[in-house]
C-alpha cells in the first residue's frame, strides 16, 4: 500500500516525533511513504534553514500533487492546520483517496470537523502511541484484502445465455468463464500496451 | 434570476477577525468599487456569533463549509486573503481552482520558501502586499483582468440538422435572425429561473 504523508515543514522539530510515529505505523502494516521527506526536510533545517527558500517549490508542489494522484491513501498530521494542508487534502479528494487527518488538538472549533465526506477520518491523539494506533487502525480499514473480492453485476439474456453456454461445453462455472475472459483481457493489454 | 454583476467569494481567516477585518474590508470596498458583489458576508457572521457569545466549538461547521462550498461554485471569481496560512484557504483555493474560477490569493506574510510560492495552477494568481492602497490596487487589477465586458460577446456553437431546420422555419415565420431566436430562448430560460 503506497502512502502519502503530509506535514508542516513549519515546527518540524516539534512534530518529528510523531511524523515519524507515523512512518513506524506505516511499515508496520506493511506501507511505504510515496516520498520520504522528512529525513531531508529534517537535515536541510538543522543545517541551512535558508536552503528552504532557494528550493525549487514548483516542483515541490507538483511532487506533491503527483504522490496524491498514485497513492492509495492520504495521512495528514494537521497540528498547526495549514495552507497547504488544506490545499493538499482537497487535491485527494479530487481524487477520491481515504484521508486520515491526525492532530494534537482537537477539531471540534475548526472548520474541517465540518467536511462531511466518507472519505476524510479525522481523529485527534494526545500521544505516540495513541497515533500510532489511529494510523495501523485507518490502514488496515482501507486495505484492499489480498483475498478475492465479491463483485456482483447485472448481465442481459444474451450474455446470460453465452456464459451458460460456455458453462456447460467447459465444464467451469460462469464465474471462471467470465475471470477468463478479463485475465486475457489483460494479457492483451499488457502485450499491445493498449 | 441571473445578473450582469459579477460575483466574488472572499475566503480568509476568522481567527484574527478585528486584526485582519481592516483587510478584509478593503478588498470588499475595492469589490464594489469594480461593480462587483462579495458572495457571502461570513466576517459578519462570525461577528453576530461573537456577538452573542456562541463558542467556535458550538458553531455549525457543516453547515458554514457547505455555504461556503455552494458560493465557491456560484461564484465568478474568489479572492483567498492567506496572510494567517491556515488550513481552510488552502482548501477553498484549490476547490476554486478546481472549479475553474480565475482565484486571486493575497498575503502580507513572506512567501519565498514556503509551499504556497510553488502553485502553479492557471487559474491562481499569488502576490504579497503590506498596505491597503496596494491590496485595493492588486485587487481591482485583478477583477479588471477577469471581468467580461459588458457589451455583447461573440458565441459559436455547432447545431445539429435538426435545430438548423427549425432555426431556419422560426425566422422566416417570425421576420427575426436565428441569433434572435436562440438569445430570446435563453432569456425566457434564464427568466423562468430553471437555469
Amino acid at each position: 500500500m503506497l502512502v502519502h504523508l503530509i506535514s508542516s515543514t513549519q515546527d518540524l522539530e516539534e512534530s518529528v516525533p510523531f511524523l515519524r510515529a507515523i512512518v513506524k505505523a506505516l511499515h508496520d502494516q506493511g506501507a511505504v511513504q510515496a516520498c520520504s521527506w522528512i529525513e531531508p526536510a529534517l537535515h536541510i533545517q538543522a543545517t541551512n534553514k535558508k536552503v528552504f527558500e532557494s528550493l525549487n517549490w514548483d516542483l515541490v508542489v507538483q511532487e506533491n500533487l503527483a504522490a496524491i494522484k498514485r497513492t492509495d491513501v492520504v495521512v495528514v498530521e494537521a497540528t498547526n492546520y495549514s495552507f497547504s494542508q488544506g490545499f493538499q487534502i482537497a487535491a485527494a479528494l479530487e481524487h477520491k483517496k481515504p484521508i486520515l487527518v491526525v492532530a494534537r488538538t482537537s477539531f471540534k472549533s475548526r472548520i474541517i470537523s465540518g467536511l462531511k465526506n466518507n472519505l476524510v477520518t479525522l481523529k485527534s491523539y494526545k500521544t505516540q502511541d495513541e497515533l500510532e494506533k489511529i494510523v495501523r487502525t485507518f490502514l488496515r480499514a482501507n486495505t484492499i484484502a489480498t483475498k478475492d473480492l465479491r463483485f456482483n453485476f447485472f448481465i442481459d439474456r444474451r450474455v446470460h445465455h453465452y456464459l451458460q453456454e460456455q458453462s456447460e461445453e467447459s465444464g467451469k462455472n460462469k464465474s471462471e468463464i467470465v475471470r477468463d475472459i478479463i485475465q486475457r483481457k489483460i494479457r492483451q493489454k499488457d502485450r499491445y500496451g493498449e | 434570476m441571473a445578473s450582469n454583476q459579477l460575483r466574488i467569494h472572499i475566503s480568509g481567516s476568522g481567527m484574527h477577525l478585528n486584526e485582519d477585518m481592516p483587510y478584509i474590508q478593503t478588498i470588499v470596498r475595492a469589490v464594489y468599487e469594480n461593480k462587483g458583489s462579495v458572495t457571502r458576508y461570513w466576517f459578519e457572521a462570525i461577528r453576530t456569533r461573537h456577538e452573542l457569545g456562541i463558542s467556535d466549538e458550538e458553531a455549525d461547521w457543516g453547515v458554514i463549509h457547505q455555504e461556503n462550498d455552494d458560493v465557491i461554485t456560484q461564484s465568478d471569481l474568489v479572492i483567498v486573503e492567506t496572510t494567517r496560512d491556515y488550513f481552510y484557504q488552502g482548501y477553498q483555493a484549490y476547490v476554486a481552482a478546481q472549479r475553474k474560477k480565475p482565484t486571486l490569493v493575497v498575503t502580507r506574510s513572506p512567501i519565498k520558501g514556503r509551499f504556497i510560492s510553488g502553485i502553479t495552477s492557471k487559474y491562481i494568481t499569488l502576490k504579497t502586499y503590506q498596505t491597503e492602497d496596494e491590496l485595493a490596487a492588486i485587487v481591482t487589477k485583478f477583477i479588471k483582468a477577469n471581468t467580461i465586458p459588458t457589451k455583447d460577446l461573440r458565441f459559436n456553437f455547432i447545431i445539429d440538422r435538426q435545430i438548423y431546420r427549425y432555426l431556419r422555419e422560426k425566422s422566416y415565420e417570425t421576420g427575426r435572425n436565428k441569433s434572435e431566436i436562440i438569445r430570446e430562448i435563453l432569456k425566457r430560460k434564464i427568466s423562468s429561473g430553471s437555469i
